[in-house]
């Protein structure tokens, strides 16, 4: 499982949603963006997923999570290290 | 069993420009759509059955209408199919309000049914895509119209060796449908996210549960058939499942068709479902789950 590495959760993204990297910031909320639906989100559950262990399994709360902020605050209250 | 799938068939990049990526995540290339309504359609997956089997008109049996796509109040579709196909008074014949989960339900009433009937007939039918908003990536890249109906015999190789149920209505407002216009403009919604959470907590240990009431385990498993939800999905629980099960899948043909996912997916499949030990797992909106165990006899 991996650390929390923010550059590393917003390159996530950003290859989630399949859009350029400079797009996805720490301030980025789903609604800046078309290709964060529903369909996306479920792109960045799996990387998330492949990244920490099926956390979204664990962590529900994932699932309705709306910006970057929220995913990386998630990440920190719920993955060690 | 027979079916009908909607006549037009939509290429799903061509809808949008924003829905070519879309179909990498999805696995669906097209989705088909039909400009019949849900009677009709029912209607002529079940003459297609009739016309193979016509002996079952001339017996007492149980037909079950299952759909969340009904456009009339009352009666039940199922009621007017009897007399359209021309089926026996002698036939107990009721509507399920169910979707992604309405065939393994339906297969569970049949099992419980055919201690009365020999013959009971499943007919599932779903047009979502009159549903939609045809720009929401997350519905119109995924849905398609189609109907299926399912002759199961009292006196076949099969039996349902077990089942687990589920429901979780607190899920409903992840996956819904409403005349209120203003939820959703009136078109259907659903939160992919929420509902793959749900489905990644459930199903493979819906299955465990019904294999292990039926004195199984995985092991003794030679195929698991799951409604197509979508590629993502079935990835999912694929790899839960593991290698040493069939896992087949065909998604890519027909998309996500709701109640039919099932029935389309082994109807050339019945030999292989016939002659060994099988889970089919319906899951969806609701939220509900249901996992079935069939052996033979």
């Amino acid at each position: 499982m991996a650390d929390i590495n923010e550059s590393m959760l917003l390159a996530g993204i950003a290859e989630s949603l399949e859009v350029d990297p400079e797009l996805i910031s720490i301030d980025t909320v789903s609604s800046d963006l078309e290709e964060w639906d529903s369909l996306g989100h479920i792109s960045i559950m799996s990387f998330l997923d492949k990244t920490y262990g099926e956390i979204t399994e664990r962590v529900p709360d994932f699932a309705s999570a709306t910006s970057v902020r929220e995913v990386l605050e998630l990440l920190k209250s719920h993955v060690e290290g | 069993m027979t079916h009908e799938i909607g006549e037009n068939q939509i290429n799903v990049a061509a809808i949008s420009p924003d829905f070519e990526k879309a179909v990498a995540k999805t696995g669906i290339p097209n989705v088909y759509k039909t400009d019949r309504d849900s009677y009709q359609l029912s209607q002529v997956a079940l003459q297609k059955l009739v016309e193979r089997f016509p002996e079952i008109t001339s017996a007492p049996l149980a037909l079950l209408h299952i759909s969340q796509s009904n456009q009339e109040f009352l009666p039940s579709y199922a009621c007017r199919l009897q007399s359209d196909v021309g089926l026996s008074e002698e036939t107990l014949s009721f509507d399920v309000g169910q979707g992604c989960s309405g065939f393994a339900q339906g297969l569970y009433l049949a099992s419980r049914l055919l201690l009365d009937y020999e013959n009971v007939v499943i007919v599932c039918c779903d047009t979502y895509r009159q549903k939609l908003d045809p720009l929401d990536r997350s519905t119109s890249t995924v849905f398609s119209d189609a109907a299926t109906a399912t002759l199961v015999r009292s006196d076949g190789n099969l039996q349902v060796a077990s089942s687990v149920h589920l429901t979780d209505g607190s899920g409903a407002k992840y996956l819904f449908h409403s005349r209120d216009d203003a939820r959703n403009n009136g078109n259907l919604y659903m939160a992919g996210g929420d509902v793959l959470v749900f489905t990644k907590r459930v199903v493979f240990r819906q299955a465990e549960a019904a294999l292990g009431r039926a004195g199984l385990s995985l092991h003794h498993v030679d195929n698991v058939y799951v409604h197509q939800a979508s590629k993502l999905v079935l990835d999912e629980l694929e790899r839960r499942f593991g290698d040493g099960v069939n896992f087949p899948r065909n998604i890519e043909e027909f998309g996500n068709t709701v109640s039919s996912s099932i029935p389309l997916l082994i109807r050339d499949r019945l030999d292989e479902v016939n002659e060994s030990n099988s889970v089919i797992c319906g899951f969806g909106v609701g939220l509900s789950s249901s996992c079935l165990v069939l052996t033979n006899k």
